[in-house]
């Protein structure tokens, strides 16, 4: 499905401004962005809930079908779930015993079969999501549009639709456009990810790439990328020019790849054929993490965040240390 | 399609037009009636216009100043009642779960669903034995059983929509329970306070019936002299009493909508406060 | 100190009861208890005021037992069900026009409530001026043309059907449900419309598969109501109605009025019919409602 100068005003106000998106087949496209940026608004202008004020909707197949799926379930409550699965195939105006065959055998496939004759209200809410999901794909739609569809439930149950969601997916092979704003959802199902800001698609890359190459500093804000620093500081740290294109006026590190050392390391990293550098700094802040510590320190008065593996020597707050930065792992990209 | 469309369109337009001249339409005739007294078929517009019902009315003899001061009498006393007795019924109802909770409130409700005439024709026997109750109070008592269901349901939907979590709030806070009901439920039940008061109010002018029996027929309330006047056919008079009728009912509607409206100023947040009950809902 | 709390808790919970025992209290004794009392008078024992004292007890019940009452009592309720059903259909339809249309049009809904604060009375006397043979649309139909004397208009009051009566009920009747129902209305259409469109459903088909149902318990309570006033009431009927029509809440009052006390008992049984039949209409409605709502739906 393509997208071309999308536009869409609600009351005068503009929501999605000039935006171009285009959509593979069989592609799982998850667009990202803080809250109010218009993700929902796209999401209902393409399944047609809301009008474009300007723009273009075309698909490859000539016409296609959406199916769009809410973070609340909005099962019909008079309905139960096999009446619910069937609502689309009665609006079509498919016989009674037809959609009711091609609904008891969907729920099959949903492994929801033994909840076929349940109220909504009788349901749990991973299972109400997940008929809210098939009373979606029933109509097999080319695009599945899904607006933070997991975000009200518990951790490990999201975790599960969120597989359960993706191997269907794969099995099924339409495309998704998957609205989330939660990182580790959208990395574990993500082909590429769009990340809109103000209405505005402002990059579209591969999950790594994003991460890599952001497009401007609001996205690697967005991203919440740790330890961001300009170059004029990195080149402070590391005591000369630094060797990367000019227009790369940022950089950012991961908290794993630097370490604090003590003394004796000293001389032995300089000499090192893999440049690194080794700073000052004082301890501000420790707190425990799944793999051992994770420490902020303050290096000329900017906050660095660092991890430590395994639970040795606990860093004492206010204690001053030594960081080693390996230069390879910065990662750069364009303020 | 689109032909389809259209005509279904159309067919919506004129029920809806229909239906509109179906419900003003009666009120011209009336109008024009109240200030005539020879209309005759078929003209359109009477040739000579007078004011000699209105004259009548408000003299002496037409009664009309004694009838809307006994209405108003009695709505007054059938307004104090609801007050009383009906929003702490529906503070409870809304609020509070209880066995048999179904019984009481079918009870509440239960003469909105089965005619209370029998039970009005019982109220007047006992009313007669009890000779020192007054007329006033006891016509008040029988239209407290017609408006107290509409009350109740009124205030008892704006308590669920208010719900408990303020509340639990402000106990948190250290508010007893009353100070809860002051200054909490209070402000925020106003609007519907004013709307089922209203309703009250106009419902207890409307009532001709039980004032009837209850009074034994001698309450004279506006219905009460309307009515012999409506079967005799003198139109102009009849419509000179109707439009009478309606001065409280739209006097009551404008103060109704003025308090709606100082209190709305007053209280901003009780607008923010319904939006965010419904935000609340509807992520529940 | 767990029992202590456990009571204190309880005494609260019981305290917090309170408020509803006025109303309660209230409406035992004189709803529930006048119609016992009434009941107990027209059953023509002690209590009744009577001069003439009646061997049986059941006189003023076997009174009833005749055509006339019957054919009476099947006018009665066979015209309050018109109406409900009526005042329903048209009702919900206005509702369902209003909440999609009366952002632009807010006049139309104060003109759908204008009628609520109008008594009954008032509304028959309205329909007896503009219906009448020499009443205001037998005047329009004469000034276009339709009608070339006053004899040629219907005779629409005091018919052989109703007509008049039916019309100035539905001209109360129609905004009161109209005024029930729309904020639900509006209520189901923000929450629905948006998913049964997603499915791919027309505004009808939401209406009658999503809306509809839902509303449903609300609805037809309505209807109930309706049918429970219009049973009982006199003023319409009074005014509107030939006195060979038949009502039984006219009849019923004549008898209560211009009879005196020996007649009162009567009155009272006819009464009495309508109550019963509104509650057994009503008992019906519920079990149906039970029924319903036992299959596992909940939808308010």
């Amino acid at each position: 499905m393509q997208l071309e100068q999308i536009n869409i005003q609600i009351n005068e106000t503009v929501i999605i401004k000039d935006l171009d998106l285009q959509i593979k087949p069989k592609e799982i496209f998850v667009l990202m962005g803080p809250s109010g940026s218009g993700k929902t608004t796209l999401l209902k202008g393409i399944a047609g809930l809301i009008p474009f004020t300007a723009g273009k909707q075309t698909w490859e197949s000539g016409k296609g079908t959406t199916g769009i799926v809410f973070q609340e379930p909005r099962l019909f409550p008079h309905l139960t779930v096999i009446e619910n699965i069937a609502f689309g195939l009665r609006v079509k105006g498919t016989p009674v015993r037809e959609r009711n065959n091609k609904a008891s055998a969907f729920l099959k496939r949903l492994q929801l079969d033994q909840l076929e004759d349940r109220y909504p209200h009788q349901l749990s809410g991973g299972q109400q999501q997940r008929v809210a999901l098939g009373r979606a794909l029933i109509l097999s739609p080319a695009l599945l549009l899904l607006d933070e569809p997991f975000a009200s439930l518990d951790t490990s149950l999201r975790t599960d639709l969120i597989d359960w969601m993706y191997s269907l997916q794969r099995k099924l092979g339409f495309s998704i456009l998957w609205v989330t704003h939660y990182l580790d959802e959208a990395l574990s199902v993500a082909d590429r990810i769009g990340v809109m800001l103000d209405g505005r698609l402002q990059q579209i890359a591969a999950p790594v790439e994003l991460f890599q190459h952001p497009s401007s500093e609001n996205i690697a804000q967005f991203l919440s990328l740790p330890n961001r620093m300009t170059r004029l500081q990195w080149s402070k740290w590391f005591k000369g020019e630094i060797k990367v294109p000019a227009t790369k006026n940022m950089g950012w590190i991961d908290p794993n790849h630097m370490q604090i050392v003590h003394g004796e390391h000293k001389q032995e990293n300089i000499t090192n054929d893999r440049p690194s550098s080794i700073i000052t700094a004082v301890v501000t802040k420790v707190k425990p993490s799944k793999e051992g510590f994770s420490v902020t320190v303050s290096a000329d008065n900017l906050p660095l965040d660092i991890n430590m593996i395994g639970w040795g020597r606990i860093p004492r707050l206010e204690e001053s240390v030594k960081i080693k930065i390996p230069f390879e792992k910065i990662l750069w990209y364009t303020k | 399609m689109v032909k389809r469309l259209y005509v279904r369109r159309s067919v919506n337009v004129i029920f809806i037009t229909l239906l509109t001249l179906f419900l003003i339409f009666p009120f011209i005739p009336l109008i024009i009636w109240s200030f005539t007294k020879h209309w005759p078929w078929p003209l359109l517009l009477p040739e000579e216009w007078n004011i000699s019902s209105w004259k009548y009315l408000l003299s002496v003899s037409g009664r009309a100043l004694e009838g809307l001061s006994n209405s108003l009498i009695v709505a007054s006393l059938t307004l104090l009642g609801n007050l009383l007795l009906g929003i702490p019924a529906a503070k409870v109802l809304a609020q509070i779960e209880f066995i048999g909770k179904k019984a009481v409130f079918s009870t509440l409700l239960a003469p909105l669903f089965i005619p209370y005439t029998v039970s009005i024709i019982g109220m007047h026997d006992f009313a007669i034995r009890f000779t020192l109750l007054n007329e006033y109070v006891s016509v008040a008592f029988a239209h407290l059983i017609v408006t107290l269901p509409y009350f109740i349901a009124t205030i008892w939907f704006q308590f669920r929509l208010i719900g408990n979590k303020l509340q639990e709030a402000a106990v948190s806070l250290g508010a007893n329970r009353w100070k809860v009901f002051l200054w909490i439920e209070a402000p925020l039940l106003l609007p519907s306070v004013l709307l089922g008061s209203f309703l009250v109010v106009v419902i207890s002018l409307s009532q001709y019936l039980p004032t009837w029996i209850m009074s034994g027929g001698t309450l004279l309330t506006m219905p009460l002299i309307i009515f012999p006047f409506a079967n005799s056919g003198d139109s102009s008079i009849v419509a000179a009493y109707s439009l009478l009728f309606f001065v409280p009912v739209l006097l009551l509607l404008m103060v109704y909508f003025l308090l709606v409206r100082i209190n709305a100023k007053n209280n901003l947040q009780i607008g923010g406060e319904k939006d965010a009950i419904r935000a609340n809902k509807h992520s529940n | 100190m767990w029992r202590m709390n456990k009571m204190i808790h309880q005494l609260n919970k019981h305290k917090g009861l309170l408020g509803i025992l006025p109303a309660l209290l209230f409406m035992l004794i004189f709803f529930v208890g006048g119609a016992f009392h009434s009941l107990n008078i027209s059953l023509g024992g002690q209590d009744s005021m009577s001069m003439v004292v009646h061997q049986e007890k059941f006189w003023a019940y076997r009174e009833l037992i005749n055509s006339t009452f019957f054919r009476s009592l099947g006018v009665t309720v066979g015209m309050a069900a018109v109406v409900a059903v009526l005042s329903g259909t048209i009702g919900l339809l206005a509702a369902l026009y209003l909440a999609e249309r009366s952002k632009h049009w807010k006049w139309l809904n104060i003109i759908f409530q204008l009628p609520v604060g109008i008594p009954h009375l008032l509304s028959a006397y309205l329909f007896m001026q503009v219906l009448m043979q020499s009443g205001w649309y037998s005047r329009i139909a004469y000034y276009f043309g339709w009608i070339d004397s006053m004899e040629a208009f219907p005779v629409l009051v005091h018919d052989q059907w109703g007509t008049g009566v039916i019309m100035a009920y539905m001209w109360k009747e129609v905004p009161f449900i109209v005024l029930l129902i729309s904020p639900f209305i509006v209520k189901l259409i923000s929450d629905w419309k948006e998913q049964s469109i997603a499915l791919g459903g027309s505004f009808s088909q939401t209406v009658r598969w999503v809306i509809v149902p839902i509303l449903l318990p609300i609805w037809v309570g309505g209807m109930w109501v309706v049918f429970a006033f219009t049973i009982g009431a006199y003023e319409i009927p009074a005014l509107l109605a030939r006195t060979s029509f038949g009502s039984i809440p006219v009849t019923a009052f004549q008898e209560y009025s211009q009879f005196g006390l020996d007649r009162q008992a009567v009155a009272i049984a006819m009464n009495m019919v309508l109550a019963v039949i509104s509650f057994v209409v009503g008992s019906i409605l519920i079990y149906l409602q039970l029924q319903w709502y036992n299959r596992g739906r909940r939808v308010w």
